[in-house]
């Protein structure tokens, strides 16, 4: 059986970013396109072929699957949701960017001429 | 047809040769956002992303793609990966053929970005001359920058001639 981290570690650019955007809600496709222009302030651009292609990786993956329909807004479109495996896969992949974060941190520290 | 009408339509088109149950997924949302994006001008952005989900979701699953080529004759069993990833390329070649000749469209004119040979005007409308009278000779009708010699009838009267979709002014040549 594998676990979220076995099917996507590391996550590809576009996965963690529609995994992020699910994370603060259930989104609609374009809805999904304009959380993430929204809050990388429009330095990653998702095209719609691109979120479906790794939204039905990540449907078939299970982490993330359909959401029940909006009653109060009348929406015909599809809403997504993150599962609590997408949830998992996510943080898993925030704790392994972390560590790349913290050791590159570390590197360029020692690669600082003194007195800098 | 305007630009955004060619483009919308090209997209749907791509959308047509993505998977099955890709497209009946996701087919309608794919257009939907495509409406939305020509709206704020990245339609084109948005066609060239289509291609490239076009081609991921055509050369993945490898096996089910030997695996159907070979159930058409079209691969011998047993190939490699050298061969099937020719197979592939060429695949994706012949994808993104077609969907260049849509883009080309019926006078193969955005894509390549050129006029038409001869300007679209409106329809003449035809009259009919006082007097008709066939005199034989020849006809030199100025087709855009072209002059074309027409041996044709050239009847008095008829100081222009009617041609399926621009006007020629034509003068008679003796």
């Amino acid at each position: 059986m594998k676990t979220p981290t076995d099917r996507t570690s590391p996550l590809s650019p576009a996965t963690l970013h529609i995994l992020l955007a699910l994370a603060g809600g259930d989104l609609h496709g374009y809805g999904i396109i304009q959380e993430v222009a929204r809050y990388s302030e429009g330095r990653y651009k998702l095209g719609p072929g691109t979120l479906y292609d790794n939204l039905k990786k990540m449907m078939d993956g299970g982490l993330v699957v359909d959401a029940p329909p909006s009653a109060e807004a009348g929406e015909e479109r599809r809403f997504y949701r993150l599962t609590a495996d997408g949830g998992s896969a996510l943080a898993e992949e925030v704790d392994r960017l972390e560590r790349v974060v913290e050791e590159a941190r570390l590197r360029l520290q020692a690669r600082r001429p003194e007195g800098v | 047809m305007k630009t955004t009408g060619i483009l919308r339509v090209a997209y749907r088109a791509i959308v047509r040769c993505h998977p099955a149950d890709f497209r009946e997924r996701f087919g309608e949302e794919m257009v939907w956002i495509f409406d939305e994006e020509s709206g704020r001008g990245r339609a084109g952005r948005a066609l060239a992303d289509g291609v490239v989900s076009l081609v991921r979701q055509r050369t993945r699953g490898e096996e089910d793609f030997v695996a159907v080529a070979a159930g058409f004759g079209l691969l011998p069993a047993g190939l490699r990966t050298g061969p099937r990833r020719m197979v592939q390329g060429g695949f994706t070649v012949a994808i993104l053929f077609a969907a260049a000749l849509v883009l080309m469209g019926p006078r193969g004119g955005w894509w390549f970005n050129c006029q038409p040979a001869v300007p679209e005007r409106p329809k003449p409308a035809l009259y009919a001359p006082t007097r008709i009278e066939p005199l034989g000779g020849t006809l030199e009708a100025r087709a855009g920058v072209q002059p074309v010699r027409h041996p044709t009838l050239y009847y008095r009267g008829m100081e222009r001639v009617g041609w399926p979709c621009y006007q020629a002014a034509a003068t008679r040549v003796r």
